[in-house]
């Protein structure tokens, strides 16, 4: 079995003292590809950003590997980038602003930089200015902005919203060979239940400020959707 | 015109120098200013910083006996700049009040706006100070103003040369910049820090027009003549400090108040480049 690289121990979070998730036990191991899934304020970005230690938990802890840098080897690819439009930025820079912090030599960034653009399929666009890429190419620009780290696991918040079914398809794409190629452990943040069924190794459901967390296979049944989303759906793999 | 300004050299030299070290250092924190959308920042704290000077005038006569009167000068410095780095502060930390940077950014101005005039409105010589400070003069500079905002701006052009990602990562996706470690509080408040001490200094000697000039009219013209945030930092000074040299010539030859005649040349230099990118875009 692989190893655990983040685990939530008895983890009630919430933003000030109501919580929204109590005692969350979830252990994510290495290679891993989990699927957080639940309706709109359930509590999967809060999870995430407790992840990330972006909020504090009111009780139970978030325990990290040994030796596992959570700056350096948990990336995080939000679900957009809130950056001022008027502000001139090209792909390099933008991307390259994901090194900041990084101590390693211009050589090596500029080979984590390509190595980033490579795995998202946007090496022919790096003299161009951010604003002129696709939504999609815009996705694939905060991805390669985390990878430029190289980073051991990547949480992604919802990274297909608002997206047309082609930019959804190569985005999906994207983090599938990542995950294939680089045996990256990926969290994924999505409404999406037939993607969780389809490539996902676990998946955790959201709903009631708790979560059901396991492998995929069991965890996607009837029951557990009807009492996650209320309803049933069909889930197609 | 370059002969009149030669011959002003010795007598005005550190007007000149001291104008162009603010313009310098000003253009480069406006860059940031800028990269986080909050313009109007700059006239919000230009506003606390003069309400810290009515502040201290309307302290000063009850105090003269205890402080000697060359402190006089140092207690209205320390409360322009006290209360620019406090309203820096205020403006630039969104979980300190409930509601939108816009909205804080807006009633530190109001209300600072009024509370600096309401307090020096009884005193001639008050009401004399803040109309000096809202109408900008920068005759008067010293050696010692001189040197201050040289420092000033060498510090900050050092800091940003070796810092400028995590500034800059830090303006445009704060939580991005927490997850990988930057310590993005304390980076948030050393610029807040900063930019109060930059303008309260600066605002005493040059007055709220040129310095909120000064802050964002380069840094908003050098956005529009770049194709990267890296490049404004570099633009930026460059325009602020051609502008001025330009506008200090200019002023002195035809004799206008050089404050004003400098903002209305860096005016028109972002109206150039607006111009410039609209004639562009309709050729591409």
């Amino acid at each position: 079995m692989n190893e655990v690289i983040i685990s939530a121990k008895n983890l009630s979070i919430g933003y000030g003292k109501k919580n929204i998730l109590s005692d969350v036990n979830v252990k994510v191991r290495s290679g891993d590809f989990w699927f957080f899934l639940g309706p709109n304020g359930s509590g999967k970005s809060t999870l995430v950003k407790s992840f990330l230690r972006l909020i504090k938990p009111n009780s139970g802890e978030v325990i990290y590997a040994d030796g596992f840098r959570f700056e350096k080897d948990l990336g995080f690819v939000p679900q957009r980038c809130d950056i001022n439009s008027t502000l001139p930025t090209t792909v390099r820079e933008f991307v390259s602003l994901g090194a900041s912090n990084m101590k390693i030599s211009r050589d090596e960034i500029e080979k984590n930089y390509e190595y980033a653009l490579e795995c998202t399929g946007i090496s022919n666009l790096s003299k161009n200015s951010y604003w002129s890429l696709s939504g999609g190419q815009k996705q694939r620009a905060l991805i390669a902005r985390t990878l430029i780290r190289k980073p051991r696991a990547l949480i992604l918040d919802e990274p297909t919203n608002g997206l047309d079914f082609l930019s959804e398809n190569a985005l999906v794409r994207v983090i599938i060979d990542l995950k294939k190629t680089q045996n990256m452990t990926v969290i994924v943040v999505t409404h999406n239940i037939n993607l969780a069924a389809r490539h996902g190794s676990h998946v955790a459901m959201f709903s009631g400020g708790g979560i059901i967390s396991g492998p995929g296979k069991e965890i996607l049944n009837e029951k557990n959707i009807i009492k996650t989303y209320g309803a049933s759906l069909k889930v197609k793999i | 015109m370059i002969n009149e300004f030669i011959l002003s050299w010795q007598l005005f030299k550190y007007t000149y120098l001291a104008g162009w070290s603010i313009g310098l250092l000003l253009s480069l924190l406006g860059v940031l200013i800028v990269a986080r959308d909050q313009i109007f920042i700059g006239a919000a704290i230009s506003q606390a910083s003069a309400l810290g000077i009515s502040l201290a005038l309307v302290i000063l006569p009850a105090v003269s006996g205890i402080i000697p009167e060359y402190l006089h000068e140092c207690l209205i410095v320390a409360m322009a700049v006290i209360f620019s780095i406090a309203a820096s502060w205020l403006t630039s930390n969104k979980n300190l009040v409930a509601d939108s940077h816009e909205a804080v950014t807006g009633f530190v101005f109001l209300a600072c706006s009024s509370l600096s005039v309401i307090l020096v409105s009884k005193s001639p010589h008050g009401t004399e100070e803040i109309n000096r400070l809202l109408s900008s003069s920068i005759i008067g500079a010293t050696i010692g103003d001189v040197s201050c905002f040289a420092a000033l701006f060498l510090v900050t052009a050092l800091t940003l040369r070796f810092l400028w990602r995590h500034f800059t990562l830090i303006a445009i996706d704060n939580e991005m910049a927490f997850s990988i470690g930057i310590p993005t509080s304390l980076y948030n408040l050393a610029f807040s820090i900063w930019l109060g001490l930059a303008l309260g200094l600066s605002i005493r000697v040059s007055g709220m027009l040129f310095v909120f000039g000064g802050l964002v009219l380069p840094a908003l013209a050098a956005k529009n003549f770049s194709h990267d945030i890296k490049r404004m930092f570099i633009l930026s000074p460059i325009i602020s400090l051609i502008s001025n040299i330009l506008a200090f010539v200019f002023a002195n030859y035809y004799d206008y108040p050089p404050a004003q005649i400098s903002v209305a040349f860096l005016s028109f230099i972002l109206m150039s480049a607006w111009f410039i990118k609209i004639f562009r875009r309709s050729d591409g």
